[in-house]
């Protein structure tokens, strides 16, 4: 451990920095990763998935947008229902 | 060392065999960025492995937008898996096999581990955003503009978090 209590930040930054520049991968490392890869689904899938992340907000406010318009539609209706038409007087 | 963004495009072509020459040519410079984030090589590998996977996905997927190189794109997400894995540390208590993880670290040298000792108990008291910008900017020499664009920040950001870390680091060293 070489702390100096004298040494600035940015000397000691650049220090450790040059002292760690040795710092890798040890032997393995690329074939655990290729491994990991090779793991990987591949096919129709692993690109539907994504765009379903991508589609579904698209069809949320399709959903609430064809959800507004339904109520729409209904209170239009039942507000001609509610309007009173001229009264029909029935004679006996 | 090879032509990444000529690999990255074999990749999304459906050649998976090329994402061996992304691993490659970016892991020496991954690792060691990783471990300075962490502090110790095995969990770098951990970090650095996740990242590959995660942009191997988004290379097959097409999410790979090319705004960016392929190299600034990686270090962007291992620095981002490095400061989620800082934070989760931070969570939960340090046990006795991660101490003896750090102390079989396969590093390069002995003396580059002992320096990574050095440097991750120095940087132990910042908080993971403000860690990340001094090794990206102070410790790996990248300027503020590429630290802002692998941390996803503004510049004005970087040199905040770097000027609160020295405060940090400053007020430690006088209390020691």
């Amino acid at each position: 451990m070489t702390f100096r209590t004298e040494e600035s930040y940015d000397a000691r930054a650049q220090r450790l920095g040059r002292a760690t520049d040795g710092l890798g991968p040890s032997p393995g490392f690329h074939a655990r990763v290729l491994a990991a890869i090779a793991r990987e689904p591949v096919g129709w899938w692993s690109v539907v998935t994504p765009l379903a992340g991508r589609v579904l907000p698209v069809l949320v406010v399709l959903a609430l947008l064809a959800s507004a318009a339904a109520w729409q539609a209904a209170s239009d209706t039942q507000q001609a229902l509610a309007v009173p038409y001229g009264s029909l007087e029935v004679e006996w | 060392m090879p032509d990444l963004e000529a690999a990255a495009a074999r990749v999304v072509a459906g050649d998976a065999q090329a994402f061996g020459d992304i691993v490659e040519g970016t892991s020496q410079g991954l690792v060691r960025l990783a471990a300075r984030l962490v502090g110790s090589v095995p969990d770098a590998e951990d970090v650095v492995q996740d990242a590959y996977v995660s942009a191997y996905r988004a290379l097959v997927a097409g999410r790979f937008d090319a705004r960016s190189s392929v190299k600034t794109w990686l270090y962007r997400i291992v620095t981002h898996r490095a400061i989620d894995a800082l934070r989760s540390t931070a969570r939960r208590p340090v046990g006795t096999d991660q101490l003896d993880e750090m102390a079989v670290a396969p590093a390069t040298t002995p003396e580059a581990h002992l320096a990574l000792v050095e440097l991750s108990q120095w940087l132990e008291v910042l908080p993971p955003e403000q860690r990340a910008a001094v090794v990206l900017h102070s410790v790996q020499g990248f300027s503020s503009h590429e630290t802002a664009e692998i941390l996803g920040c503004s510049e004005g950001a970087v040199e905040q978090r770097l000027v609160r870390a020295r405060a940090t680091l400053r007020s430690r060293r006088g209390a020691a």
